[in-house]
C-alpha cells in the first residue's frame, strides 16, 4: 500500500507571509521519516501540503508540486488527495456526536461505502491496526468520550487507516498525551510502518531518534539538513543543526 | 477600622441591589395579579370554555379565545419553518462558504434588517407582499398544491400566510447570527479532521458543523418562536383580523397579540374588556410555557451530549 512521497520546490504562504521556502524531499516508502524542528519552523504547515489540507484555509496558498505514485497530487481532486493521505492531528479530535463504531466508518460512508459487513469488516481491522481493538470491541456503539485520551488518538489513528490511504501523517500525535499513551502511539507507528509511508512531526528528539528512518530538520521554513537520525543527530552536517540540537537554537 | 469600613459599604451595595432585583420581582407580581384580577369577571363567566370557545362575538357576548390561539401558533409556526430553512441555510453559506466581501455585504444587510422596526414590516408587508400573494403567490400554490387542504380556499393575499411569511422575514436577522456564531464555535480542529478524510464542504457541514451546533440551533429556534409569538403590530396588518378557524393559511386570521391591541379601545362592556385581559394572561402563559418547554428541550438534549 505504501508509496514513497516526493516533495519538489515546496513554498507555502499565508497571505503573503512566506511559511515554507523551496523544500524538497523524499519520504520513502515503508520507512518512518520524522520531521522536527522548532514551533514555527513550518512543520506543520508542510505536512498540510501533503494532503492538501493547508489550502483549505483562508488567503493561504503554495507553490511547487508532491508526487505520490507517479501523479503529483496537486493536479488531482483534493478529496481523492485526501484519500490517499491520512492524518491524525496533534490533539485527538474524534467526531464528538458519533460513535467509536461511527467514527472509524465514517470515512468509507464519505467514500459511498454502505455494505454493513464490509463496514464491519473494516472497522474491526482498522481497529485491530491501531491496536485498539481488545480494549473497544464491547463498545464499539457508545460515545467517544468514554475513552482515554490516548485511546480516542488511536481511534483517530483507526480513522484514519480505515480507507487504507498509502500515507499516514501524524502531526505531533502523542504531545498532548501522558507518556504512557505516548508510548503506546510510537509502538503503533513503527508496527504500521511496514504497511505505509509514515511521516511523523514531532516536537521530541528523543522520539524522532527511537522510531525514525529518516530524520529531516526544519528551521525557519527551511529544510535544513536530512538524514539517518544517527547521521544528523551525532554528525551533524549543517552549523544550524548543530546548533539546533546543542540547543543554540530555538 | 479600614476593614469595617469597606465590610460596610460591601453590605450597602448588596442592599441596594438587592432592592433593585426586589422591584423586579414585585413587578413580575404585579403584572400577573393584574392581569388575573382584571380578567377575573371573564374567567369565572366562561370557564374552561374561553380557551376552546370558537366564536368571539362581543355584539352577542361570546368570547371564545381558540381562534387566537389558533392564529398565532401557526403564523408563528410559519415564520419558524421559513426563518429556519432560509436563515440556517444563510448561515451555513456564510460560515462554510465564505467569499469575505460577499460576507461583510451580508453581515451589513442583516444588521439592517433588524434595525427595521416592525411597523415598517407590517406596511411593507401590507402594499407589498399582500398583493403580491394575492395575485401571484396564492394563485400559483393553489394551481399546484391545492389537493393540500392548507393550500385550498378562496384567496385574499391578507391572512394567515402573510402574517407567517412577515414573521419569517423579521425572524431571519436572529436565527442567521445567533446559528452563525454556533457555526463559527465548531472547532476548527474537528472541521479539518472531516476534511482529512476526504469530505467535501458540504459533507464535512453534515457530519461534524450541524451535529456540534445542534443544541445551539434548537435554543435559537425556540428563542425566535417566543419572539414570534408575541410580535403585534406587523401581524395585526396583514392578518386579516378575522376570528375564525380555517383549515386553509390563505383566510384571514388573527392573533392573541393583535386582537389585543385592535379592539381595546372598542372594549365597551366590562365583560369585553375582562375578555381582553384573559387574551393578555393567556399570552403571556402561551409565551412563559413555550419559554420553559424550550429551556427544558435544550437542558435535556445537552445534558444527554454532557452525559455522552
Amino acid at each position: 500500500m505504501g508509496k514513497s512521497l516526493i516533495v519538489e520546490t515546496l513554498s507555502a504562504f499565508y497571505g503573503k507571509q512566506q511559511i515554507l521556502r523551496h523544500v524538497s524531499m523524499t519520504m520513502p516508502e515503508h520507512q518512518v521519516t520524522t520531521i522536527i524542528g522548532p514551533s514555527g519552523s513550518g512543520k506543520t504547515t508542510f505536512v498540510r501540503c501533503l494532503n492538501r489540507l493547508h489550502e483549505t484555509t483562508p488567503n493561504a496558498h503554495m507553490e511547487g508540486s508532491v508526487w505520490l505514485d507517479h501523479q503529483n497530487l496537486y493536479e488531482l481532486d483534493p478529496i481523492i488527495v485526501r484519500r490517499k493521505v491520512g492524518m491524525v492531528f496533534q490533539a485527538p479530535n474524534p467526531f464528538p456526536t458519533k460513535t467509536v463504531y461511527e467514527n472509524v466508518a465514517a470515512g468509507l460512508r464519505l467514500n459511498g461505502i454502505r455494505n454493513k459487513s464490509i463496514i464491519s469488516e473494516q472497522v474491526e481491522k482498522s481497529l485491530q491496526l491501531s491496536s485498539l481493538w481488545n480494549e473497544v470491541k464491547n463498545s464499539l456503539h457508545q460515545p467517544v468520550w468514554n475513552l482515554t485520551r490516548g485511546q480516542q488518538q488511536r481511534l483517530c489513528i483507526a480513522r484514519a487507516l480505515a480507507i487504507e490511504p498509502s500515507v499516514l501523517i501524524l502531526d505531533e500525535p502523542s504531545s498532548t498525551l501522558d507518556p504512557l499513551s505516548a508510548l503506546k502511539i510510537e509502538e503503533l507507528v513503527e508496527d504500521l510502518k511496514s504497511s505505509y509511508t509514515i511521516v511523523l512531526v514531532t516536537h521530541n528528539m528523543q522520539q524522532a531518534a527511537r522510531v525514525a528512518d529518516l530524520t529531516a530538520l526544519f528551521l525557519e521554513g527551511e529544510l535544513v539538513e536530512q538524514g539517518s537520525p544517527a547521521d544528523l543527530f551525532t554528525r551533524p552536517r549543517d552549523k544550524r543543526t548543530e546548533d539546533y540540537l546543542t540547543g543554540r537554537f530555538g | 477600622m479600614n476593614k469595617f469600613r469597606k465590610h460596610d459599604s460591601d453590605r450597602l451595595f448588596a442592599g441596594a441591589l438587592l432592592s433593585f432585583a426586589l422591584i423586579l420581582v414585585l413587578f413580575i407580581f404585579v403584572i400577573i395579579s393584574v392581569l388575573i384580577e382584571r380578567s377575573w369577571k371573564s374567567i369565572t363567566t366562561f370557564g374552561f370554555s374561553f380557551l376552546t370557545g370558537q366564536t368571539w362575538n362581543p355584539l352577542r357576548h361570546m368570547y371564545g379565545s381558540l381562534p387566537f390561539l389558533y392564529g398565532t401558533l401557526i403564523s408563528s409556526l410559519i415564520g419558524l419553518v421559513l426563518a429556519t430553512v432560509v436563515g440556517g441555510g444563510t448561515a451555513i453559506l456564510l460560515t462554510q462558504f465564505n467569499h469575505l466581501r460577499f460576507v461583510k455585504l451580508a453581515t451589513f444587510l442583516l444588521d439592517v434588517l433588524a434595525t427595521i422596526p416592525s411597523v415598517v414590516y407590517g406596511l411593507w408587508g401590507l402594499f407589498v407582499l399582500v398583493p403580491w400573494l394575492r395575485n401571484t403567490g396564492e394563485p400559483f400554490l393553489k394551481a399546484t398544491l391545492g389537493f393540500v387542504p392548507l393550500f385550498s380556499g378562496q384567496v385574499w393575499g391578507v391572512g394567515l400566510l402573510a402574517a407567517g411569511l412577515i414573521l419569517g422575514i423579521m425572524m431571519l436577522p436572529t436565527i442567521i447570527s445567533v446559528v452563525r456564531k454556533l457555526m463559527d464555535q465548531v472547532p476548527q480542529e474537528l472541521q479539518d479532521g472531516a476534511i482529512a478524510l476526504g469530505a467535501t464542504r458540504t459533507e464535512k457541514v453534515r457530519m461534524v458543523v450541524l451535529p456540534y451546533a445542534r443544541v445551539g440551533i434548537l435554543g435559537a429556534v425556540f428563542l425566535s418562536f417566543g419572539r414570534a409569538l408575541g410580535e403585534t403590530i406587523a401581524v395585526t396588518m396583514v392578518i386579516g383580523n378575522s376570528p375564525t378557524i380555517s383549515s386553509s393559511l390563505f383566510q384571514p386570521g388573527d392573533s392573541l397579540a393583535s386582537v389585543l391591541v385592535t379592539q381595546f379601545l372598542e372594549a365597551s362592556t366590562h365583560l369585553y374588556l375582562s375578555s381582553l385581559y384573559e387574551i393578555g394572561l393567556v399570552l403571556l402563559i402561551v409565551a412563559v410555557l413555550f419559554h420553559s418547554v424550550s429551556k427544558f428541550l435544550v437542558w435535556r438534549v445537552s445534558e444527554r451530549a454532557r452525559i455522552a
